[in-house]
């Protein structure tokens, strides 16, 4: 039972216990500072303890909370005097004197915690507890309490977990590659990954069929399926060489537009990306397309990934040799600034450490697959991240500042926006200072109107009368006249800024920048603001640093030697993670089934030599994508069929080794932007920049009509589409597209019925399987369910029909019409196309 | 029970030495079972019902198993579903249900030093009602009959006093940060037992407050599915727009057999088969979702209980909302939420609150009464409740403001204290002075009377383990039947 509880504790210790505000501050938990002279005074006193007290602590409390327990729990010691008063994780246990501040109190009498968990003490064993600490709490148990029990971080043995070794190249493995397998292997990938089946007594399945494979690089590499035209292409250049028939299709897809839509779709996760604040002010974020555009373009021209993650840190500290490069810098940095802000928080310090924390929690996942945040509060439960290590982080960000144009009348702190490089700033403090006061100037010059309205119609007892009555009993009032004039112009003044604002805005950019005097953070004690330990300087978590890690210059935010210590080969979980997830996205898991836990809680890799292979070949192609994707899509184990085998799948049920392909199903992106596609309404690339700024007063989401904003570019791919923080499209939902105020690096696959409604009746299937009927037989010029069948299947699911499908799709398109002879050849064909999007086998790639 | 079970909604089966090998030999069973089928559409349920009743604990690794295989509780639950009633914009307790005289005696005077607002005594007439003497305002005369098996939480308190913080707060136990929603937490941990509707339904859009009915990190299949009765798709996507019902028909049938088809081809394949039974789900769905709607086959009586002749329409649509929760909850829908906005009273209190007032009084009444005669509210818990009170002080002279200091809420069946009140305010009704309930402590003791700890519901994201109390909470035993 008492074992039960430690997971609970383990939570418990993570946050704030507000009971602690109350507390004595001379018995904070980093002096105590004991009272020694109480322990001879009172000989009544010690009696009542010793009678009373101590035989409950010791029959009761001490297997959890003494020197001798097993595992200390919620780091609370009751065998001392010093340890009683001191307390745990939470606060001082007992207070002498302080019935309100002894959280042991308020334990026992199961008003917070409850405790002892297992069963209540008797009221007249709480009344006794009461009467102690009122007569002072005498306590004869000198000594020194363990001193916290908080476990010392062994950094040479937390060293050692596989992801914070250095990455040695692995020998590549030769597998008995004869047999059933001869020349198997096309690649070292294939050597480690047949290695690794060997030793599992496993083989490989067969290879997937060309078009089956060729469906799966278009998704892959473009999430769209091929068109007829580009299927034609490959069968032809197939017959002649198969191997360079694959190859060119590889680097045709790799080269193209919709590469960078699809790669930078999986980081925009990642990103937590989306147009709007979320949280309880959902304020707009216009300028947030800008950073989604430079990740597409990062993707498409295979920005060197080490450059790609030190210009999300540190854009803005780096040199430049352009504007142009200046301005993609810069932008970059969007990445530490569209987090969530909790603008409720009214405590500047507070709002900017929630701030700084949001951005230790998302940088430290996307980039390191790990999960600072955990340290907080405590040291890491798990990994040997401390507290120190993690405010040490928390300096970095806190030293920053993000710019995100948001007017917030309690927050200047992120009112600002970058300026373009080459033009004068605009949104700069000083314009906040005038925000405000033009916002101030109009809201009392509106309530000065009002209450001088009241104030005459009461005296005239017109308070009840009509609208109209009242306002011709207004209309001539000088004093009226005069407010009003007061109310237009300041109207016209917060306009005026507000056209300012409108015409800047083109030339603005959402950033993060270093503050005017960067500062350490003070360990927050159990994460309060209020409860501050040792000051920790700026710098990294210690177990992950060596003698390549950078020095900060201290007159810097320190984010500069962040981005340079993350984007190095000589850490050792960038390039691991980052291959990862590269492999996951081709094969539907990663070698690590965590891709965003590297750390001793996340999943050990399935095959830790490929990872490491994988992340020394990426660090020699110099850190491009492009360059690793096409190397594991070249593999043998790509190209893997994804069927069925008894054999492996009982040894193997979740495909960990890569026996076969796994089966995927498309995203939401995909499945989507498919059904345009092959319906012909699908408009390429980009559009247009939406610029268009909302220059009003209320910046927040739901003072917006923001249900037209999705037409200009509903034929556009979904990445283009608005997103807004709580205002997902259920469209995408449905099909678990990923809240965006969360970083998320691998997507849910759920199958429910709400997604088979959609395909059944949802207005998109139904206008775009018309689209589709009409574009087929428009083009064929013919009706002929053979042809229109083969057309279908070859668009939809990259295949020709076999003899009983078209046989199906003959008899569905006779009988549909014979059900309602008023329903058309068109309809019935309409009808059956929506039925190839609804299967399966469309929703899936094989 | 294990906390391990619920960790099944994504079922990772590592190859690793030590471990003893499993895979889910279920899956073969459930193979040859679907291919001893006739096959066509509509023999597939039978699958998915013989799969459920199998407890299939080798749950296969997609949504709809996880979201609809029901799971044991941590321990026996007393209650097995939640009817949530929830009043947006935050219902005056000192009008409604918690009875102030001194309140009334000190009526304008001043609230306070710093302070000109006045005190407001409560414009309407208080009696006590039933056995247990419960006070209830004249604006409730309905509920006011009820009042012996309501349990009354009059300490209630919660973190915030904004509409957009408060109103996630008490959906998701956080006031800014995404987090899940109650019903999402409840259908994680107990499962759906449900084959033709979701597990967890809730007819209001509160995205203007965030997101209120979401997963976050939870499975996607957990979110819940927004259902508005009066809509033409009460469900999204529910109606087919386009097709007769037998050509929708043929069409499905087709459908399935091509799917069958790719799952001949697979031969083993839990995710196609997965595909098969949502499909089967979404047509039972068509006609359930508007049979349950349909309430013409419900007695003139029960009709007019629920007031769905009133010339009142809001009564009217409101009435049809609680009587849709009933329905619903026969049907094992886990978690309901239902409700009504417009409680933000900051204006001319004795002329707005009584048009809220009259909307829900006569429903809510009748879905007690109903729950009640039909056995029901023995295991089905009501919570009603709104996001925070409001103040003793007038605003704006004759309005209330916001209060998260002191407020009330009931609960009703499931295994709470009937005609029972825990807590109260001070004399001004402005604070919770005893047996104060924090929202973090109803949302445990909600999870408890479900049969689980909410210390132990927990699930892992981003190398922490999450619940829905977060580190708080505590149940409030003393309102346990």
């Amino acid at each position: 039972m008492l074992k039960n509880l430690t997971n609970t504790l383990l939570l418990f210790s993570f946050a704030v216990f507000c009971p602690l505000s109350a507390a004595d501050p001379s018995i904070e938990a980093s002096t105590p500072q004991v009272d020694t002279s109480e322990s001879t005074a009172d000989a009544e006193g010690i009696a009542f303890f010793e009678s009373k007290i101590r035989p409950v602590l010791i029959a009761r409390c001490y297997g959890c909370h003494s020197a001798d327990a097993d595992e200390i729990e919620g780091g609370l010691l009751l065998d001392t005097r010093e340890g009683i008063r001191r307390g745990g994780d939470v606060g001082p246990a007992v207070v002498p004197r302080d019935l309100h501040g002894s959280l042991l109190l308020e334990s026992i009498r199961y008003e917070s915690l409850e405790m002892p968990p297992d069963e209540q003490l008797d009221k007249s064993v709480i009344d006794d507890f009461t009467k102690w600490i009122s007569m002072g709490a005498p306590d004869p148990r000198d000594g020194k309490s363990m001193t916290a029990p908080k476990a010392n971080i062994d950094l040479e043995k937390g060293r050692q977990h596989w992801a914070y070794v250095p990455v040695v190249t692995p020998d590549v493995p030769s597998p008995d590659d004869a047999g059933g397998t001869a020349n198997w292997c096309r690649s070292d990938i294939d050597r480690f990954i047949l290695s690794g089946l060997h030793q599992a007594d496993l083989q490989p399945v067969g290879d997937a069929g060309p078009m089956q494979l060729l469906r799966r690089i278009y998704y892959d590499l473009n999430g769209l399926p091929p068109t007829p035209d580009q299927i034609s292409t490959f069968q032809s250049a197939y017959r002649n060489n198969a191997d360079a028939a694959i190859e060119s299709v590889i680097d045709e897809l790799l080269a193209s537009r919709e590469f960078g839509e699809r790669w930078g779709r999986h980081w925009l996760d990642l990103a937590r990306y989306a147009e709007s604040n979320g949280g309880a002010s959902n304020y707009l974020v216009p300028l947030a397309p800008r950073y989604r555009d430079y990740v597409i373009s990062a993707f498409e021209h295979d920005k060197p990934y080490d450059k790609f993650v030190r210009e999300q840190l540190a854009g803005d500290l780096l040199p430049a040799g352009s504007d142009i490069e200046r301005n993609e810098q810069l932008i970059a940095t969007a990445f530490l600034s569209l987090g969530l802000k909790d603008m409720t928080i009214r405590d500047q310090h507070r709002f900017r450490m929630s701030i700084a924390q949001e951005q230790i929690d998302v940088f430290g996942r996307a980039f390191l697959g790990q999960t600072f945040a955990c340290a907080e509060c405590h040291d890491h439960k798990f990994d040997p991240i401390s507290t120190e290590d993690y405010y040490a982080l928390a300096g970095i960000f806190y030293s920053s500042q993000p710019l995100v144009g948001i007017q917030d009348k309690h927050t200047g702190y992120v009112f600002e926006l970058a300026t373009l490089a080459g033009h004068e700033a605009m949104f700069k403090g000083d314009n906040y200072a005038e925000f405000r006061h033009l916002q101030t100037k109009k809201r009392n010059s509106y309530s000065r109107l009002r209450s001088k309205k009241h104030e005459l119609l009461n005296k005239a007892g017109l308070s009840k009368a009509s609208q109209k009555e009242q306002s011709q009993y207004l209309s001539s009032n000088p004093a009226i006249d005069h407010l009003a004039k007061q109310l237009e112009e300041a109207t016209a003044k917060m306009d005026d800024f507000y056209q300012r604002f409108a015409e800047e805005i083109p030339r603005s950019l959402i950033a993060i920048r270093d503050i005017e005097m960067p500062t350490d953070v003070a360990v927050h004690l159990r994460g309060e603001a209020s409860d501050l330990g040792e000051i920790a300087p700026r710098g990294f978590p210690k177990v992950l640093v060596n003698d390549a890690t950078p020095e900060i210059n201290r007159d810097q935010s320190g984010r500069l030697e962040l981005a340079n210590w993350i984007a190095s080969q000589d850490n050792a979980l960038t390039a691991r993670v980052m291959v990862n997830r590269i492999w996951l996205h081709l094969f539907g898991a990663g070698l690590v089934d965590s891709p965003d836990n590297f750390g001793t809680t996340g999943q050990p890799p399935s095959n830790p030599a490929l990872l490491d292979h994988l992340a020394g070949r990426f660090v020699a192609h110099k850190w491009s994508v492009k360059s690793m994707i096409r190397e594991i899509m070249l593999s043998h184990v790509y190209s893997l069929d994804s069927n069925h085998n008894d054999h492996a799948y009982q040894r193997d049920p979740a495909n960990r080794l890569h026996w076969r392909m796994n089966r995927r199903r498309l995203d939401s992106d995909s499945l989507l932007d498919s059904v345009q596609l092959v319906s012909g309404k699908l408009q390429r690339g980009p559009p247009p920049e939406r610029l268009a700024i909302f220059a009003q007063e209320d910046q927040r989401l739901k003072s917006f009509n923001i249900s037209g904003w999705r037409k200009p570019t509903q034929n556009r791919r979904t990445v283009y589409q608005p997103l807004f923080r709580s205002f997902v499209p259920a469209d995408w939902s449905v099909f678990d597209f990923p809240d965006p105020e969360l970083l998320r690096g691998q997507r849910d696959t759920s199958t429910v019925p709400t997604q088979a409604l959609y395909f059944m009746n949802s207005p998109y299937i139904v206008e775009h399987s018309k689209n589709m009927a009409k574009l087929l037989m428009d083009e064929a010029k013919s009706s002929d369910a053979s042809h229109l069948a083969t057309q279908a299947y070859l668009r939809v699911l990259t295949r020709y029909p076999t003899q009983t499908e078209f046989e199906q799709c003959r008899e569905f398109l006779t009988d549909f019409v014979a059900d309602d002879q008023q329903s058309s050849r068109e309809q019935a064909f309409a009808a059956f196309c929506q039925t190839l999007f609804a299967s399966a086998e469309f929703r899936y790639v094989y | 029970m294990c906390i391990e079970n619920i960790h099944d909604a994504t079922l990772h089966l590592i190859l690793h030495p030590k471990s003893n090998m499993t895979f889910p030999t279920s899956l073969y069973s459930r193979r040859d079972y679907l291919r001893s089928l006739a096959g066509g559409f509509g023999s597939l349920a039978f699958a998915a019902l013989a799969s459920r009743d199998a407890q299939a604990s080798t749950a296969l690794n997609t949504g709809i198993k996880s979201a609809s295989v029901p799971k044991q509780p941590h321990f026996p639950a007393s209650a097995k579903r939640i009817i949530m009633i929830f009043m947006q914009g935050g219902v005056s307790h000192l009008d409604t249900f918690d009875h102030k005289p001194q309140l009334q005696t000190d009526n304008g005077k001043s609230s306070g030093k710093n302070s000109n607002a006045k005190l407001f005594g409560s414009p309407w007439k208080f009696k006590k009602h039933g056995e247990c003497g419960q006070w209830v305002s004249e604006l409730l005369p309905h509920v006011a009959r009820h009042v012996d098996d309501l349990c009354f939480l009059s300490g209630m308190h919660t973190d915030s006093q904004a509409h957009e913080t408060a109103v996630p707060f008490f959906h998701t136990g956080n006031q800014s940060q995404l987090r899940p929603a109650m019903g999402a937490w409840a259908l994680y941990g107990l499962g759906s037992e449900c084959d033709n509707l979701p597990g967890y339904i809730a007819t209001q859009d509160l995205r203007a407050f965030g997101q209120n009915h979401g997963s976050a990190f939870l499975p996607a299949a957990y979110q819940a599915t927004i259902l508005n009765p009066e809509a033409s798709n009460p469900v999204a996507n529910l109606k087919c727009p386009h097709l007769s019902t037998q050509q929708q028909r043929r069409q499905l049938n087709l459908l399935q057999q091509m799917n069958q088809q790719r799952l001949d081809r697979d031969d083993v394949n839990s995710e196609v088969e997965a595909v098969i039974a949502s499909y089967e789900m979404a047509f039972r769905m068509q006609s359930t979702v508007p049979d349950l709607l349909n309430f013409s086959t419900e007695s003139k009586e029960t009709q007019a209980m629920y007031g769905l002749n009133s010339s009142n329409n809001k009564l009217r649509d409101f009435g049809r909302q609680c009587l849709m929760a009933r329905r619903f909850a026969e049907e094992g829908v886990r978690f309901i939420e239902i409700g009504t906005g417009g409680w933000d009273h900051h204006f001319s209190i004795a002329e707005s609150l009584p048009t809220s007032t009259s909307i829900i009084d006569q429903p809510i009444a009748a879905l007690l009464t109903d729950l009640k005669q039909r056995g029901m509210l023995d295991d089905t818990l009501v919570v009603w409740a709104g996001e925070f009170g409001r103040t003793p002080a007038a605003q704006n002279g004759n309005g209330r403001d916001h209060n998260n200091r002191g407020f009330t809420i009931w609960l009703a069946g499931g295994g709470v204290k009937p005609g029972f009140n825990h807590g109260m305010t001070d004399e001004y009704g402005k604070e919770a002075v005893e047996g104060r309930v924090h929202v973090h402590d109803l949302h445990a003791t909600m999870l408890h009377l479900l049969g689980l700890d909410h210390e132990r519901l927990t699930y892992r994201n981003g190398g922490r383990d999450y619940r829905l109390t977060d580190v708080y909470g505590r149940v409030v035993k003393e309102i346990l039947a």
